[in-house]
């Protein structure tokens, strides 16, 4: 339960405000599934309830996973939107951690919290150690490389070789993100164009019953 | 000559703030642009303003960023265009089948209305087609991947200095 309250805190919603959705849901459905039961209506129709609320509580619990996964894609995203800037700043001859500095500014407050804790931490340890451990923070691992290409950049003092490396490393991370993104959007137009088929077919299925029907209707006269 | 370029919309706010200087019409275009892009290019103007320096070569690769989201939005509505179309097509044709039931059986169609599982079928169809129609519209006008993540989740970036 505890583990349960973490997460939906981790999404900035109300533990408490959640939990009280649920449980009334859940009475409303138990209601309907002991007033069925007393009316004594249909067997059927009780264990149907029964499934309706087993599911619903399944899916209203598990959702919470997948909106911590969707908030961890975009800090993804943001991270390649953010160093985009961070790049700007670094061919315009800032140091790395100025620019880090710099591109705060246009973070989201949870990535914000992240590059504070990235800085403190160069400042405490001048390892590599601090880079990896704010890519680690990160879904996608492509973005460890593309924090040591940067970390390689501070030890070498904005040598224009590491500038280019680091620049190329972000430019292949961001361009094949990009692409997917982009594949991932046309790829929808297909889907929904594909399951408009269902529409063709069912009234395919419409019509040979009518004319089945119809048929039956003029041999049979019923 | 730049204003002849740019959208009617976009003129009309330029022109209502006429009086203002340069640097208050950037700021002040801010509500215009919802876009992190544009308050890091008032980021390089001030930068250019309070350093000086080559302004093309400052904001070369900002330039170079612009110029890709603009092209992967064309691409996007160019795409979305033809989904639409190819969209429209298959739904005519089913659409269709069902006008031409109409006439060419219209001697049967009396009793074809007459069933009692007809009506409720097509009605069925129907909200089918609703569904998909809105689906789909709202992925064909959706450009929040322009700015996903910051739209999504609906916090405005922080802004400390």
């Amino acid at each position: 339960m505890k583990n349960l309250r973490q997460k939906i805190e981790s999404l900035s919603l109300n533990f408490a405000k959640e939990m009280t959705i649920l449980a009334i849901i859940n009475v409303v459905l138990l209601a309907l599934f002991i007033g069925l039961f007393f009316i004594n209506i249909s067997i059927v129709l009780n264990i149907g309830v029964l499934i309706v609320i087993v599911i619903f509580n399944i899916f209203y619990l598990n959702r919470y996973n997948g909106m911590i996964l969707e908030k961890e894609k975009k800090l993804d995203h943001e991270f390649i939107e953010i160093f985009s800037y961070l790049r700007i700043y670094l061919y315009n001859q800032e140091t790395v951690y100025t620019s880090l500095k710099n591109i705060k500014e246009f973070a989201s407050s949870k990535m914000k919290e992240r590059l504070d804790q990235l800085l403190a931490d160069i400042d405490e340890d001048k390892t590599v150690q601090p880079f990896i451990s704010f890519a680690r923070l990160f879904q996608n691992k492509v973005i460890e490389e593309v924090m040591i290409s940067l970390y390689e950049m501070v030890n070498s003092g904005n040598k224009d070789i590491y500038l280019n490396q680091f620049v190329k490393v972000f430019e292949d991370f961001k361009t094949r993100n990009e692409q997917e993104a982009e594949e991932k959007r046309y790829r929808k137009f297909d889907t929904l164009n594909m399951l408009s088929v269902v529409g063709s077919g069912y009234i395919m299925i419409v019509l040979s019953l009518t004319i089945i029907s119809l048929l039956g209707e003029a041999t049979n006269g019923f | 000559m730049i204003k002849e370029s740019i959208s009617g919309d976009l003129r009309k706010e330029i022109d209502s703030i006429d009086h203002l200087d340069v640097e208050e019409k950037l700021d002040y275009l801010k509500n215009y642009f919802d876009s992190s892009l544009y308050d890091f290019f008032l980021k390089i103007i001030n930068q250019y303003v309070f350093n000086g320096g080559d302004i093309i070569g400052i904001s070369q690769l900002l330039i170079f960023d612009s110029r890709k989201i603009e092209t992967s939005l064309d691409n996007f509505l160019m795409v979305s265009k033809r989904k639409f179309i190819e969209f429209s097509i298959l739904w005519g044709i089913t659409i269709g089948i069902l006008i031409i039931l109409q006439f060419s059986l219209s001697m049967f169609y009396e009793s074809i209305l007459s069933m009692i599982f007809y009506a409720p079928l097509i009605f069925i169809f129907f909200i089918i087609f609703l569904i998909f129609l809105y689906l789909f519209l709202k992925h064909n006008f959706n450009l929040s991947f322009i700015n996903e993540w910051r739209e999504k989740q609906n916090e405005k970036p922080t802004s400390e200095n």
